[in-house]
Order: C-alpha cells, then sequence, then structure tokens
C-alpha cells in the first residue's frame, strides 16, 4: 500500500501552494490509501482539504507552528477538538512507522537523537521533519525518511551556506557546491540509496554498525568535490570582483548619493537564503517486510523521482 | 373584431376570384367595382395592428392581380404612347371612386404601372407628386400609415430601376421618399394619442408592432445615398432627418430611428456626422433612454471594429465627451441608465485602446463624482451589477491583468468601491480577487523598479479597504484565504532577489513589505493573519543582505549600509513580533505561542549571522513571553523543549557577556520550575544538550575534526544527575521507571561520541549503576502486578541476545517524548488515564528497557566499551 508523507508546507506564512505538478501526481484517487503530515501542514485549509481527499485516513503530528489543537470531525459529523500529538505510529504492513515532526528533538536532526527516539516508539522506521530537505538513510536497521519542504518553504535553521568569518573566494566556492545543489541533493539521494544496498548485501553486523559514520563520509567526499570545483572557477571569481572593483571606484568617488545606484553583479539563489527551494515529498510503497521509498523533488519545474528500498531484518 | 376582420379577408378572397374572372375578360371597369367592394374593407375601425396588416395583405394581392393585367395589357406588349395615354386615363378614371381610401389605393397601383413604362413621355415626377399630395388626403394614423407604406413599395422598382443621373434627380428622389417618411413618421407618432389615456401602453405596444412599415421607409432612402457621397447625407438627408426626430418629440419613435439609423447607414457616415448625432441626443424628448441609442451606437463602432483605421480615434474621446457634459448637466441622471452609459464607453475603450487605462479611470470618475453627491453609503443594485461585470466583457482575453491594471491605474475606480456599502464592495473585491489570484503571469506584470511600482500596491490595499471592517476573519473566509494567497504572490514576486540590480531596489523591497504592513495595521486580525507572512520576507531580506555584505567587503559604503540595513529589519521584525501581541487577546494560547517562536526563529537568525546583541534580544523576549504568557502544562512544556533545541545550535552567543549562560540558566530554571514532575524530568535532561555542542555541517563542522567550545561533560552528567533525581522522586512507578530508562537512553547518547578531546560524560559505572537502578525498579513493579506472567517478565529483563526478540509479547503502546501514550493507528493520543489494562501501561517500560538493552547489546560490536555495561 502506499503512503504519504508530507512535511513543512508553512501555507500561508512562508509559501502560497504546493507546485501544481505535484497537486496533478497526488491527485488520483484510490492510490494512497493513507497520508502523514509531518508538521507545519495544518494551517492551510485548502491543503488539509487537498491532503483529506487523496486519502481520508491522515495521521498528522505537530510542527512548531501548528495549533496545540485541531478540529476535526468525528461521529455524526460533531467537531471534535483535539491535541496534535507530538508523535504517533502507525502500523503498515510488517512495520511500525514512528512519525514526528522533528521540533521536539534536540539536537534538532541529530542522528542518534532520532535513533533514541525510534527506540522509545519502537519503529522500524521513523519519519520526520523539520529541516525541509529532504532525506533518507538507515541507522542500526532502522529507516529514516524525512521528505523534506513539500512547498520548499523558507527555513530558519542554520541555511546550508553562511559566511562566517570567509574569504571571498572561500565564499565564492560555496556557492559554486551550491549553484550545483540539485545535482548534490541527487547524489546524496543516490549514494544513500547505495548504502541501503551494501547493507542488504552485506549482513555482516561488523559493517552495520557504521552505517552513520560512513554517511558521513560521503558527505565529505562531497564537499571536497565541490571545492574542486571551486578551484577551478577561482579565475572567473576573481575576475568579476576586480570588475566590481573597477566599478565602485568611480562611483565612491563622486559621493556616497549614489551607493543605491551600484550595479550589484550578484549572483544568489533562492536555496541560499530559504534554507530550501527545492519542494518534496515522500511516498512509502509497504508490502509485508518490503518498503520503497520515492522521493519526488520539485526542480527546475520538473518533478524528478528517487527510490531507494528497505527492507525489515527478521 | 377578428371575426369582422376575418370576414372581410374572405370577403376580399371571394372578390378577387371575381376580380380575375372579369379580368380575363378584360371587363376592367367591372372589376373596378369589385376593388371598391375590396379596398373599403381597409376602412374597417378598431383593427389591431397585426389584423389590419393582414387584411392590408389581402387587398395588396388582390390589387396585384390588377397590376400585372394593367401591365401585360398596357406595358409589356410594346410600350406606345397610346397605350401609356390610356392608363393615364384610367388614372384619371379611378380617382372617380366613391371613397377616398379606395380612390388612393387604385391611383397608385395604376400610378406605379405607369411609372413601369419607362417611356420618356412619361410625367413620372408630376405623377409621384400627384400621389404623394394625394395620400395627404388620409389622415387616420392606421390606414395612413398603411397607405403610405403601399406606395411605398409600389414606387420601388422605379426608384431601383431609374438611378437619378443628376444631383437634381438625386435631390428629388430623397425628397419624395423623406417626404413619405416624415409623414409615415408622424401618422406613427399620432397613434400614441389615440384611444383612452389608459391604453397608452396598449397603444406603444401596437406602434412597435408597426415600426417595420417606417423602418423599411428609412431603408429605401439608405439605398438612395451612395456610400461615397456623405456630403448629401449629412447636408441633405440627415440635416431634416435630425429636424424631424427633434420635431416628432416621441420617445418611441427617436429610439427607434436612431437604431435604424446606425444599423443601415455605413461606418463611415456615423464616424463623421457623430457630432450631429452627439448633438441631438440632449434635445430629445425627456423620456428617451439616451443610454440605449448610445449603447446602440457604441454597438455599431464595436462590430465595424475592423473597417476602422487606428489613426482616427478620436471619436473615442469625442464619445467620452458626450457623456462627461451630459451628465455634468444632467445630475438627476438615474443611476440605472448612467451604468448604461459607462458601459458602452468601457466597451468601446477596450476595444480601440486596450492598453489605456486613463480613460477608463476618467470613465470612473464620472461615476464617483455622482456618487459623492450622495451621503449615503450606496447600494444600487445596477450600480453593483455594472461594477460586477466590468470584467465580464468578452473583449478582455487576459482578466488578472486587466484587473491589474484597473487597479494600478484607476484611483476613481477604487474610489467607487470605497463609497460602496461593505456588503456590497466585498461582494465585488471577491471575485477580482479570484481573479488576480489566477494569473501564473505574475511575474511579469509586477516589476519593482522604482517608486512609481507601488502605484498598483497602494491602490490595492485602497481597494481592500472594505476588508478592514470585515466581520468574520477566520482564514476558511473566502476571501481572507484568497487574500492571503494573492499577497503571498505579491511578496514572492517582489521581494524575489532575481530582480535585484542594486541597492536602490532592495529598499524599495523593504518598503513594499512596510507599505504592506502599515495597512495590516489597520485591524487587529490583520495584524495576526498576516504579520507572520511580513516576518518571513524580512527574513529572506535579512539573509539577503547578509550575503551581500560577506560578498562585497572592498566597499566600506556597502557594509555599512548593510549593516544598518540588517539592524532596521530586526527592528521592523520585533516591532510585527510585538505588533502581533499587543493587539490581540493575550490569553490566546495559540497565538503567545505563535509569538514564542517567531521570536526564537528570528533570534536563530540573527544568531547565525553572529548579531549576538540582536539574538540575544530575541531570546531574552522569548523567555520573558514564556515567563509571563505561557501559564498551561503542555505548552509550557512544548515551549522549553523547543527553547532548548533553539539555544543548542546558536553559535554567537559566547562573546564577553555571555549571553549563552545567561539564557541557558533561565532555561534550566524553567525546566526545574514546571508543575508535573514527568515534565520536569524530561525537560532537565534535554538541558543536558546545552552544554553539548553538536555540529553543524554547513558552516564546515564535523564531528570529528571541530573543536567545539562548547562541550562541558561535568554540567551534561548534573542535569542528567537532577533529572534522575526527579524521576525517582516521582511515586507513579511505572512512569518513573520509564523516565529513567529515558535517561539511560540519554546517557548512552552522550557516551557515544567517545572523543578524547572531551571530559569524559558519563562513566561506564553511571551507566551500570543506572541500570541497576532500573532493573530493582521493574522488578518491584513485577512483583506489584501479580498479574502478569512471571516467566515473560523475567526473560525480558535478562535478554541478552537479539534472538530473545521472539519471546515479545503484544506491545501495543508505548510513549511519546511528551510523555503521552501513543496507541498505534489512532490519529490522536491520549493520557495514560485512558489506557484500559495495567498490564498494558507496564509494558511502556518494560519493552523500552528490552529494546535498550538490545541496542547496547548491538553496540558492543562497534565499541568495546559498551560491553562494559552490564545489563
Amino acid at each position: 500500500m502506499l503512503l504519504l508523507a508530507l512535511a513543512d508546507a508553512h501555507i500561508p506564512d512562508r509559501a502560497i501552494d504546493l507546485p501544481i505538478k505535484f497537486k496533478k501526481l497526488l491527485n488520483v484517487s484510490n492510490k494512497i490509501s493513507r497520508s502523514v503530515l509531518l508538521g507545519n501542514c495544518t494551517k492551510s485549509p485548502s491543503l488539509l482539504k487537498f491532503v483529506n481527499d487523496i486519502s481520508p485516513n491522515v495521521t498528522m503530528v505537530r510542527g512548531e507552528f501548528d495549533n496545540l489543537k485541531f478540529l476535526s470531525t468525528g461521529k455524526d459529523n460533531n467537531p471534535i477538538e483535539n491535541e496534535i500529538p507530538v508523535n504517533a505510529v502507525i502500523k503498515v504492513g510488517n512495520f511500525k512507522i514512528g512519525c514526528c515532526s522533528g521540533y521536539m528533538i534536540v539536537p534538532k536532526a541529530d542522528p542518534l537523537s532520532l535513533l533514541a527516539l525510534a527506540r522509545q516508539l519502537d519503529v522500524d522506521i521513523l519519519l520526520w521533519g523539520g529541516t525541509h530537505n529532504v532525506e533518507a538513510y538507515t541507522l542500526e536497521g532502522k529507516f529514516f525518511v524525512n521528505p523534506g519542504s513539500c512547498t520548499g518553504a523558507f527555513n530558519t535553521d542554520w541555511p546550508i551556506s553562511t559566511n562566517i568569518e570567509t574569504s571571498d573566494e572561500e565564499i565564492t566556492g560555496i556557492d559554486k557546491s551550491l549553484n550545483t545543489d540539485s545535482t548534490k541533493e541527487e547524489e546524496i539521494v543516490k549514494e544513500e540509496e547505495e548504502s541501503v544496498k551494501e547493507e542488504e548485501n552485506d549482513n555482516n553486523s561488523k559493517e552495520n554498525k557504521k552505517s552513520k559514520k560512513k554517511k558521513k563520509k560521503k558527505n565529505n567526499n562531497n564537499n571536497n568535490k565541490a571545492e574542486a570545483e571551486s578551484n577551478k572557477t577561482e579565475a572567473v571569481s576573481n575576475a568579476n570582483g576586480t570588475d566590481l572593483k573597477q566599478d565602485q571606484e568611480p562611483e565612491s568617488k563622486e559621493g556616497e548619493k549614489n551607493i543605491e545606484d551600484i550595479e550589484l553583479d550578484i549572483d544568489m539563489s533562492e536555496f541560499e537564503v530559504s534554507g530550501s527551494n527545492i519542494p518534496s515529498f515522500t511516498l512509502l510503497d509497504i508490502e509485508e517486510s518490503t518498503c520503497t521509498l520515492y522521493i519526488y523533488l520539485y526542480m527546475d519545474g520538473e518533478v524528478k523521482v528517487d527510490k531507494i528500498s528497505y527492507t525489515k531484518e527478521s | 373584431m377578428v371575426e369582422s376582420s376575418q370576414n372581410a379577408i374572405n370577403l376580399i378572397k371571394k372578390q378577387s376570384v371575381s376580380i380575375s374572372k372579369f379580368l380575363e375578360n378584360d371587363k376592367l371597369m367591372e372589376s373596378l367595382k369589385c376593388y371598391s367592394l375590396v379596398l373599403n374593407q381597409l376602412r374597417l375601425g378598431h383593427l389591431k395592428p397585426k389584423q389590419y396588416y393582414e387584411l392590408y395583405l389581402a387587398v395588396f394581392d388582390s390589387l396585384s392581380i390588377l397590376k400585372s393585367y394593367l401591365y401585360s395589357n398596357f406595358i409589356s406588349i410594346d410600350s406606345n404612347a397610346n397605350k401609356i395615354n390610356q392608363l393615364q386615363d384610367l388614372y384619371e378614371l379611378v380617382q372617380y371612386s366613391g371613397n377616398v381610401l379606395p380612390r388612393l389605393y387604385l391611383m397608385i397601383t395604376v400610378g406605379s404601372v405607369i411609372l413601369a413604362s419607362n417611356d420618356e413621355s412619361t410625367p413620372s415626377r408630376e405623377l409621384l407628386k400627384d400621389m404623394i399630395e394625394m395620400s395627404r388626403g388620409i389622415q387616420n394614423p392606421t390606414r395612413g400609415l398603411f397607405l403610405r407604406y403601399y406606395l411605398s413599395q409600389m414606387t420601388n422598382d422605379y426608384f431601383n430601376n431609374n438611378h437619378p443621373s443628376t444631383k437634381e434627380d438625386l435631390l428629388f428622389d430623397l425628397e419624395f421618399n423623406f417626404n413619405n417618411f416624415t409623414e409615415m413618421n408622424k401618422l406613427w407618432v399620432r397613434l400614441q394619442h389615440q384611444g383612452p389615456l389608459r391604453e397608452r401602453d396598449l397603444r406603444s405596444q401596437e406602434r412597435i408592432d408597426l415600426k417595420i412599415l417606417i423602418g423599411s421607409q428609412l431603408v429605401k432612402l439608405s439605398q438612395l445615398i451612395d456610400a461615397n457621397n456623405w456630403d448629401i447625407y449629412n447636408d441633405v438627408f440627415l440635416k431634416n432627418f435630425l429636424l424631424q426626430l427633434i420635431q416628432c418629440n416621441d420617445k418611441i419613435s427617436q429610439e427607434y430611428l436612431f437604431d435604424v439609423l446606425f444599423q443601415i447607414f455605413p461606418l463611415n457616415f456615423h464616424l463623421k456626422s457623430l457630432n450631429s448625432y452627439l448633438k441631438t441626443l440632449p434635445d430629445l424628448n425627456s423620456s428617451v433612454s439616451i443610454d440605449l441609442i448610445f449603447k446602440n451606437l457604441i454597438s455599431k463602432f464595436i462590430i465595424s471594429k475592423d473597417e476602422i483605421e487606428k489613426n482616427s480615434l478620436d471619436f473615442t474621446m469625442e464619445l467620452f465627451n458626450f457623456v462627461d457634459q451630459f451628465l455634468s448637466e444632467n445630475k438627476d441622471y438615474p443611476i440605472e441608465n448612467l451604468c448604461s452609459l459607462l458601459n458602452s464607453l468601457i466597451a468601446l475603450n477596450l476595444i480601440y485602446k486596450p492598453s489605456d487605462f486613463h480613460i477608463i479611470d476618467k470613465i470612473f470618475n464620472i461615476l464617483n463624482l455622482r456618487l459623492e453627491l450622495n451621503p449615503k453609503k450606496e447600494k444600487d443594485t445596477h450600480l453593483i451589477e455594472f461594477l460586477l461585470c466590468i470584467g465580464l466583457n468578452e473583449y478582455i482575453d487576459d482578466k488578472p491583468n486587466f484587473y491589474y491594471n484597473l487597479i494600478k491605474c484607476c484611483g476613481n475606480f477604487i474610489n467607487v468601491i470605497n463609497i460602496l456599502d461593505n456588503d456590497s464592495s466585498l461582494k465585488i473585491i471577491l471575485p477580482i480577487l479570484n481573479e488576480l489570484c489566477q494569473s501564473n503571469k505574475l511575474d511579469n506584470i509586477i516589476p519593482l523598479n522604482d517608486s512609481n511600482d507601488f502605484n498598483f500596491l497602494r491602490n490595492f490595499l485602497k481597494f481592500l479597504n472594505p476588508v478592514l471592517s470585515l466581520n468574520d476573519f477566520d482564514i476558511s473566509n473566502p476571501i481572507i484565504e484568497l487574500l492571503l494567497k494573492f499577497i503571498n504572490q505579491l511578496l514572492f514576486v517582489n521581494i524575489n532577489i532575481k530582480h535585484l540590480r542594486n541597492l536602490k531596489q532592495l529598499n524599495l523591497k523593504i518598503e513594499f513589505i512596510l507599505i504592506l504592513k502599515n495597512w495590516f495595521s489597520g485591524n487587529p486580525n490583520l495584524i495576526r493573519i498576516f504579520y507572520p507572512l511580513l516576518i518571513t520576507n524580512f527574513w529572506k531580506l535579512i539573509r539577503y543582505i547578509d550575503h551581500l555584505k560577506c560578498k562585497i567587503k572592498n566597499n566600506e559604503n556597502i557594509t555599512e549600509y548593510c549593516e544598518n540595513q540588517l539592524k532596521q529589519l530586526f527592528k521592523y521584525i520585533s516591532r510585527c513580533i510585538n505588533d502581533i501581541f499587543n493587539y490581540n487577546d493575550k490569553t490566546d494560547i495559540e497565538l503567545i505561542d505563535l509569538i514564542f517562536k517567531l521570536f526564537l526563529q528570528t533570534a536563530s537568525i540573527s544568531d547565525q549571522l553572529m548579531l549576538n546583541e540582536v539574538s540575544y534580544d530575541f531570546y531574552s523576549q522569548s523567555i520573558t513571553l514564556y515567563e509571563e504568557y505561557i501559564v498551561d502544562s503542555t505548552p509550557q512544556f512544548q515551549a522549553l523543549i523547543y527553547l532548548i533545541q533553539s539555544l543548542q545550535k546558536t553559535r554567537s552567543l559566547y562573546s564577553e557577556e555571555n549571553y549563552y549562560n545567561i539564557l541557558i540558566l533561565k532555561c534550566i530554571s524553567h525546566s526545574t520550575k514546571l508543575l508535573k514532575k514527568n515534565d520536569q524530568c524530561r525537560a532537565v535532561y534535554y538541558c543536558s544538550h546545552l552544554w553539548w555542542q553538536t555540529e553543524i555541517s554547513s558552516i564546515g563542522e564535523n564531528e570529528e575534526l571541530t573543536k567545539f567550545d562548547n562541550r562541558n561533560g561535568k554540567r551534561v552528567l548534573e542535569c542528567l544527575q537532577r533529572s534522575l533525581r526527579v524521576a525517582d522522586s516521582i511515586m507513579d512507578n511505572v512512569l518513573s521507571c520509564e523516565l529513567m530508562i529515558e535517561i539511560l537512553n540519554r546517557c548512552l547518547y552522550f557516551f557515544i561520541p567517545s572523543n578524547s578531546n572531551y571530559d569524559s560524560t558519563i562513566s561506564i559505572n553511571y551507566i551500570n549503576g543506572l541500570i541497576e537502578l532500573i532493573k530493582v525498579n521493574l522488578n518491584s513493579l513485577k512483583l506489584q502486578e501479580s498479574t502478569i506472567e512471571n516467566n515473560q517478565f523475567d526473560s525480558r529483563i535478562s535478554a541478552s541476545s537479539p534472538s530473545s526478540r521472539g519471546l515479545d509479547i503484544v506491545e501495543d503502546c508505548v510513549i511519546s517524548v511528551d510523555g503521552n501514550f501513543i496507541e498505534y493507528n489512532k490519529n490522536f493520543n491520549k493520557n495514560s488515564a485512558s489506557l484500559s489494562k495495567t498490564n498494558q501501561l507496564l509494558q511502556v517500560p518494560l519493552s523500552h528497557f528490552n529494546r535498550t538493552c538490545e541496542y547496547i547489546i548491538e553496540q558492543r560490536d562497534i565499541d568495546e566499551r559498551f560491553t562494559m555495561i552490564i545489563i
């Protein structure tokens, strides 16, 4: 059966709506049998209606901007006011799936903290949100999935890049890595897919143990790649820098009044401002002890799909 | 009456048979006798127009027998003077007919045959003059009208076959037909005044039934005037036509004849003579619907769109000026008709000047001036209908764009909306807002380059003024939902950094948000709903400006600008959050919770920019709010955990002032003051993380390589011990046990990073002691609950290998991070009280401990230290 996981819509405070292509994709009747809202999805009546139309079986957990209480209709259409829970657990196939928004996880999005929670909730799969960036990995035989923000909403967490005590060149380096962010994101996903497969193939528990660290290393590799790229483009960025200088010098001689008119030759991706600009969600296809995770990313006006499989150890 | 008219028709038909027979035998005189009987039927009184028309048709058919007899016997054989003379004699002869009406019909019939002879000797003009003169003899309106219609029909062939060769000829032809037209119109008007006054409406209806007779005469006139001959049209025909129209001073006549005029004459005549038309309109009968005539005229212009050259569009202005002038002179002109006039003008301008919204604005100014005369709020249904239909014009292909321009350029339209009463204006706002939201091209139509680009925003907000006094501010109210969507779109497009070329544009963006803020400040509900949106956009700008500041380091002016601007933006945010607080209900926990989180998230953002003063300010505001307004235990607990989560990620607060210390001490102090001990216990163990920074990979930190400033194992341990004391002091032994297991799991969290750079946090001994304590407690639980099978219980505690999982009993309950019990597949959780079975409750700590033990065992493969943990 298909389980839809959505998180961090932040409609209307930070986003207008889901990408239309997502809506078209999800607007199929009787395919998705239940959905989970992993926080910050309850303030838009139209989104709730949309989710409810996909499947009336909706589980929600409270994100930091959800109300404490939620009005729903119970028997005889009487409105019932329920507290939105911080955690929820659902059973699908042979899986127990835990849900949390990530807003009560300390430290936020920390894999070991999430692991402790998965243990406390006694779940095989933990769905969480709050970071606005899609993520999926296995740790200690459990599967952790963050569907990202389904609208690509602004995030106040540390952005993927901020510029603290770094030189111009380094910043440009980070810039470049961000410009290729979409591909990076994909790489992560793919690498994780690989790691999952490795684990599947490798029954040796000694290999399993280091899964977290393995993931970290891969990220480091990624950073190295980005740095290498930045070195290549260094010459170009330097040239830009001098251009800027030349433009500015006469201006500043003329006086400060013209500061408003200085041409700003700066590219900045939406990603750097919002902390995320890639709307995403996940679908979990669960058959008995197998879970196939589909990650849907909305990039450059197109929907891209990635697939990861996870099998529960018997 | 029906009977008598039917009888008459029967009689006519019968006589026609006799006539045919007589004429077959060349008995012309006999047939004429029959005709006098036939034609006398037309003198029947009190017939309805329709009945008279039927009678007329019967007579017409009957007379055509005579006509074709005369034609074939006197003309078509071979036209010689002799025969024509005989016809002229016959023309004289029929005048001896006893009654005037039959006499005239016969005269016209014979006359028409003579005209058809096409002989040069024929005195056609004299004949025509004679016929039209004689027709004056009938002054009864219906009979006269039909007689002249007959004259018109009978002379039709003549005018068609004899095109005037000289201007004089043309003038004669025109005069004849115009004369007939004038007389017909006079008779038609006179028809109105026949009969009793109470039947006025009936008369009007009868007249409308007969309008085609006059109309056809007008069509004949139009056929005489060549499409190139505007001089004749204007100087000869139109002058007299308009004069006649004014003189007759009759509503039906004036409305109908203008309509026919517009339809039958070519477009260029109308364009050239427009001024004459417009001058005439005010002189028409006061009951005439000027707007209807105007609408018909404009319809002609609209239909003929393709014929009009683009460089000759002065007529649109001429039409506007007319309406403007007319309405300024007729201040009590009914609103309904006024709207109709304006509607026509708008339609015209949309077609000919689709991009000129200044003229549309002027049109609304007319309405505006009129409405201002009335001090009351307007709710005229015609007016509302008119305003609702503006965008429905079929010639608008891009409605969102139309409305966008309408709002941007037409301040007078907006004034009109504001003059309406609230319900009416909202009725108009809703569909427009809906259209605006439909636009996918907002990106293209809303650029923000200089302060002129605020025109739309300022007008839009003024347009929305009625929303300020809305009663229902629920987010599910369609108008609020649409407004949220549209404001969101506006902000998304305008605050988007893609459009940024220079700092001036950046200032404009800030101003854009401030204009919105200022407008929303007009209503506490709007403050609550919309300020979070504005805050998001301030956040975005902050991130952008910081980025700018870091990139352009070689220009002091820009650096200074950025620093000032950042400070300002944080102040705006603070203002916004405090306004949400000040203007709303302080007992509304959802609202207070929202404000608390806005403070915290802004604190995080400022911390990320290393603005420690700003960050401290926002953190302290959030804590103050917590202290004074978050009073219920559930929100208190969640708020504290969130505060801990936020503080744990800070990096800027470690300067000499040591803000971090001040804040976390407050945080711990509040954690220990929570009412429920289980909340206290959890909050305190979460506090342990406040002394244990973890990597933020996005700023280059790495768990293994980075030397973290804030990792203090001693403090972590203190927190955990404190938490354990609270857990131990809880009298509910199930809860107490569960909390101890949760603390054990925290201990394992801190135990894992075996990094020698930091003080050792949790010792093996400590963990072993804790496990021992938990076991003791679980055992006492076991003793207490004799209902639980001993075997199962023991095996769970002594579980030493993953294979013991097979012994699991059914677990259908766990505990969530906030201490609520979770039942699987229930969408909402409940407190422990609702759990019916005690053993179900007992399973929670038991199985949690079991899973923790399994985890420890698994870790032994990775980390040798775990082997020293005794379970």
